[in-house]
This record gives C-alpha cells, sequence and structure tokens, in this order.
C-alpha cells in the first residue's frame, strides 16, 4: 500500500512542523511567556479558541480510527453509539467547570485543586493518575502516527514516531499550552477537511445512499439502525463509560483555568456537541467497508487507512495523512502540556521549591515536556504493550470519579474519605474485571462500574459518618499563581 | 429507507460545517473586538 514516496512524505512532515513552529514563534515573537502563560495561556482564551481545543484536543489519532471500527464491527448504528458515548464526556464537564473555577480561580491542574482540599496522599494520587494518562495519551498518538506514515510510505515505523514527537514537542517548547490552543485551531481547519472534503469523495466513489440500501439485506443484523446488539456491545458501555472517561484527564481540566470563566461552560458544551458530527463522520468509513466489502485483518482496525487507500488518490491520500497527523499533533502537544504543568505546579512547585522563579520553573516544565517525548517515543517504537495501564487507568476513572466531582460540592468528605474509597474502589475494580474476565464479554464495563459503585458508597458512607465541615472558602487562598 | 441512509449520511459533513463555522466566527469576532496597541 505505499502509495507516496519517502520524499514527499518528508515535505509534508515538514511543511507541517515548519507551519506550525512558526505560527507560535509569530504570535509570541513580541514579548516572553512567564510559566502562567506557559501553563494556563495568561487565563484570557475566548469562547472560539476555547471551543476549537477543546474539539481539537479530543479529536486524537483513535477518534479518526476507532469511530470507523465500531461502524465495521457493529454495523450502521455502531459510530452513532460510539460518537455520542464521545460527545458525552465532554459535556459532562460542563455543569463543573465554572464552579471548579470559582473555587479556585488562580488554579492550574485537577490534582492541584485535590491537593488543596486534601492532603498529600490524595494529591498523590490524582498526581500519578494525571501523569500515567498523559503519558498513555502520548503513546497511542505516536503509535498510530508511526503505522500511519510507514504503511503510506517507505519510512520505517521508529523513525516516523521520532520524527511525529520532535514536530509537537519542538513547538511546545516555545510556549506550552498557549502554543497548543493557537495550533489547535490549524489542527481542526486540517481535521474539518476530512470530514468536508475527503469523506464525502469516498462516500461519491463508494456508491452513496443508494450503494448502502441496496447492501443492507446483505449485512444482516449489522444493517439494522435499532440493533440491539449494537446498543449493547456499543451504545451503553461507552455511555456509561463516557459518564467517567475525561474525568481524570488533565488536558481536558487544564483549559478550564485557561478560558475566560464567562464563556467555559459553553466551550464544554460546544466541544462535547461539536465532537458528535466529526466523530459520526468519520465513523462512516466503517460502514462503507463493510458495505463495498473492504475486509479487515485485525478486526477493523486499521479499517479507516484501509477504506483511504482503496478510495483515495494519492493528492487525497496525502490530506488524509495530514489530517490524521493535525490530529495526533493537537493532543500529543496537550497531552505534552499537560505533563509539564503538573510536574511544575504538583511536585516542582509545591514540594522541591516553593520559591522558583518563573524562569526556573519554565525550565523544569520545558525539560519536563523533552523527557515525557522521548520516554513515550522509545515506548512506542519497542511496540510494548500497555494493556495492563489502559486497565487500570479505565477502572482508576470509575474509582475516582465521584470522591472528585462530590469534592467540589460535599464539605463533609475528607482526605481520608476520599484517599480510601479511591483505594478500595480500584482494588475492587479490578477485582471484578478479573473475576469476570472469562465469564462475561462486559468484564471492562463491569469492571469500572464496580470501581464506581464501591468507591461512591465507601466516600458516602465516610462523609456521613465525618461531622467536621471544610470551609470552602478557604480554598482560592491556598492556590495561587506560580509566580507568586 | 433511502431518505434515512442518505439523512444518516450527511448529517456528519452538515453538523461538521455548522460547528466549524460557529468556531470560526468566534475567534473572527475576537480578533475584531480585541483591542488595538
Amino acid at each position: 500500500m505505499t502509495i507516496i514516496t519517502v520524499t514527499q512524505m518528508a515535505g509534508l512532515l515538514g511543511g507541517f512542523g515548519i507551519v506550525m513552529f512558526l505560527l507560535v514563534w509569530w504570535h509570541g515573537r513580541r514579548k516572553g511567556d512567564t510559566i502562567e502563560d506557559f501553563t494556563v495561556a495568561g487565563r484570557n482564551v475566548g469562547l472560539g479558541f476555547g471551543s476549537a481545543t477543546l474539539l481539537a484536543t479530543w479529536i486524537w489519532a483513535l477518534s479518526l480510527y476507532a469511530p470507523a471500527q465500531s461502524g465495521y464491527q457493529s454495523g450502521i448504528a455502531g459510530p452513532f453509539w460510539y460518537s455520542l458515548g464521545g460527545a458525552v464526556m465532554v459535556i459532562i464537564f460542563s455543569p463543573f467547570v465554572k464552579h471548579i473555577r470559582d473555587l479556585v480561580p488562580r488554579g492550574h491542574t485537577i490534582a492541584e485543586f485535590v491537593g488543596a482540599r486534601y492532603n498529600s496522599t490524595a494529591h498523590g494520587i490524582m498526581i500519578a493518575f494525571n501523569l500515567a494518562s498523559s503519558f498513555l495519551v502520548l503513546f497511542f498518538n505516536l503509535s498510530v502516527a508511526g503505522y500511519l506514515i510507514s504503511t503510506f510510505s517507505q519510512i520505517s515505523y521508529e523513525i516516523s514516531i521520532f520524527i511525529v514527537a520532535i514536530i509537537f514537542l519542538s513547538y511546545s517548547l516555545v510556549s506550552g499550552l498557549k502554543a497548543s490552543i493557537l495550533t489547535d485551531y490549524l489542527q481542526l481547519v486540517m481535521i474539518s477537511l476530512i470530514a468536508l472534503v475527503v469523506t464525502p469523495y469516498v462516500f461519491i466513489k463508494a456508491g452513496g445512499a443508494p450503494a448502502i440500501v441496496s447492501a443492507l439485506p446483505d449485512i444482516g443484523d449489522k444493517g439494522n439502525f435499532l440493533s440491539q446488539d449494537a446498543f449493547l456491545e456499543l451504545g451503553l458501555p461507552y455511555f456509561l463509560a463516557g459518564i467517567f472517561g475525561g474525568l481524570g484527564y488533565q488536558s481536558l481540566w487544564q483549559r478550564v483555568w485557561a478560558i475566560r470563566r464567562q464563556a467555559v461552560s459553553r466551550c464544554y458544551i460546544i466541544g462535547g456537541a461539536g465532537w458528535f458530527p466529526y466523530s459520526l463522520t468519520f465513523g462512516m468509513f466503517g460502514v462503507i467497508a463493510l458495505v463495498t466489502g473492504i475486509s479487515s485483518e485485525v478486526g477493523g482496525s486499521d479499517i479507516t487507512p484501509l477504506v483511504a487507500a482503496h478510495f483515495l488518490p494519492g493528492g487525497l491520500a496525502m490530506l488524509f495523512i495530514l489530517m490524521v497527523l493535525a490530529a495526533v499533533a493537537s493532543s500529543g502537544d496537550s497531552a505534552l502540556s499537560a505533563f509539564s504543568t503538573v510536574v511544575v505546579t504538583d511536585i516542582f512547585k509545591k514540594y522541591i521549591n516553593k520559591g522558583a522563579t518563573s524562569e526556573k520553573q519554565l525550565i523544569v516544565a520545558r525539560t519536563s515536556m523533552i523527557f515525557i517525548a522521548v520516554l513515550a517515543a522509545f515506548a512506542a517504537t519497542f511496540k510494548i504493550s500497555l494493556l495492563q495501564l489502559v486497565l487500570f487507568l479505565g477502572v482508576t476513572k470509575g474509582a475516582i470519579a465521584f470522591p472528585l466531582l462530590a469534592s467540589l460540592y460535599w464539605n463533609r468528605i475528607n482526605a481520608i474519605g476520599f484517599s480510601l474509597s479511591v483505594i478500595i474502589g480500584l482494588g475492587a475494580g479490578l477485582g471484578a474485571y478479573f473475576y469476570f474476565l472469562n465469564i462475561s464479554p462486559y468484564f471492562n464495563l463491569i469492571g469500572i462500574l464496580t470501581a464506581f459503585g464501591v468507591s461512591t458508597a465507601s466516600c458516602a458512607l465516610h462523609s456521613l459518618s465525618n461531622r467536621k465541615k471544610f470551609d470552602f472558602t478557604s480554598l482560592a487562598d491556598r492556590v495561587r499563581e506560580l509566580t507568586e | 429507507m433511502l431518505a434515512l441512509v442518505t439523512f444518516y449520511l450527511w448529517v456528519g459533513p452538515v453538523l461538521v460545517a455548522l460547528i466549524f463555522g460557529y468556531v470560526t466566527y468566534h475567534i473572527y469576532k475576537g480578533y475584531r473586538e480585541k483591542p488595538k496597541h
């Protein structure tokens, strides 16, 4: 399937990197950034850029692949259910974002809130979870980029990974979250071109709606919009997982403090609602594959590039690669920014050097970016399996959801209640996962729901027995700007 | 059935165009309202 020469691919990657870097450099050329600009973009992002950055961050490499896989595996109803679940993940934030912004107006990370609300143990749990999540996002995005570039050209998988890592590391080092938000819009333009140019082209080449209608009788239950299997295998699990999905993801929380207070809730609603049509459109690649007989040997995880290579001529294939690269970069730079912000705010400034200058913190932030990018790139080149980490983080999301959200409102939760309920919920969730692994196809969902149920019950019971009430008004003074 | 499938196939790109236009409009509006130094 090598349809692009090495020179063309090198030009594409180089051009993409140079444009992103020049954009960030040009925008920041007049004044030097402080650590506050680097971590929360000066807290002055408006509705347009705020919505665009949430959309682009949430459309990561897997968002281009997984909806299509759901269409290929579960049929015509698959992309709808998958997209609905993903949209809920961002929309679910909207009621909480303004509230946490009011509680800690000078915050940077969700771990920082937990640290101020509780103690160093609870803080440590959130730090570990946020760092591991950021690493995982980087790892997956780099892996997808490696597979894509090496599939379409003769550039090796390993070299592809390092080229892509260098691209988004280079401009992220300049101005952190500010660079991420600025480039996110340009990357959203590129991603939108898939939905507005490439996908319609594939629809028309595949014969459009009449071809799908005529093929529906041949694909059985997969041709049914109201398929019960699609609902049970995708709809319900993704919808429920959606409730927990983004809660531990620092990239989504970080933007709470970057976007202007009056626009923040609307941005999360637009970001989530906007994600739905993007995902639905990408999902049609899987439906097209199903009705035109394009088959995948690995269960559909590669169906998007297969369909692209089947229908697209060379020029549009390059456009397609550019768009996947945009999706990879938009989430990759956000993960780099999230990781460095947690390192500076929650580890360096909090525990190592409380009086560090802005310049010193910028050095630490940039060094941590380089460290995690290199680590994730190396992990991706070795193709190591991170299934255990994925499982662990999935169950942790379920265990953290209630204690974290209740911490925003319920003044009777204390540090022991928070930490114990997360740990007990995590243990119960992992136990349930492994118990049902060979018994039920819904073992993953059972693990997450058990973690959620047990942590909720233990947190509620402990907090009801606690008579001491926390004073939420004290939080604003405990969380300061990094330059203070 | 044809109408339903046609709608399902094309509703995504149409909504993407609307969302993208909305976001772009607000970025443009933000730049216009930004005080000039």
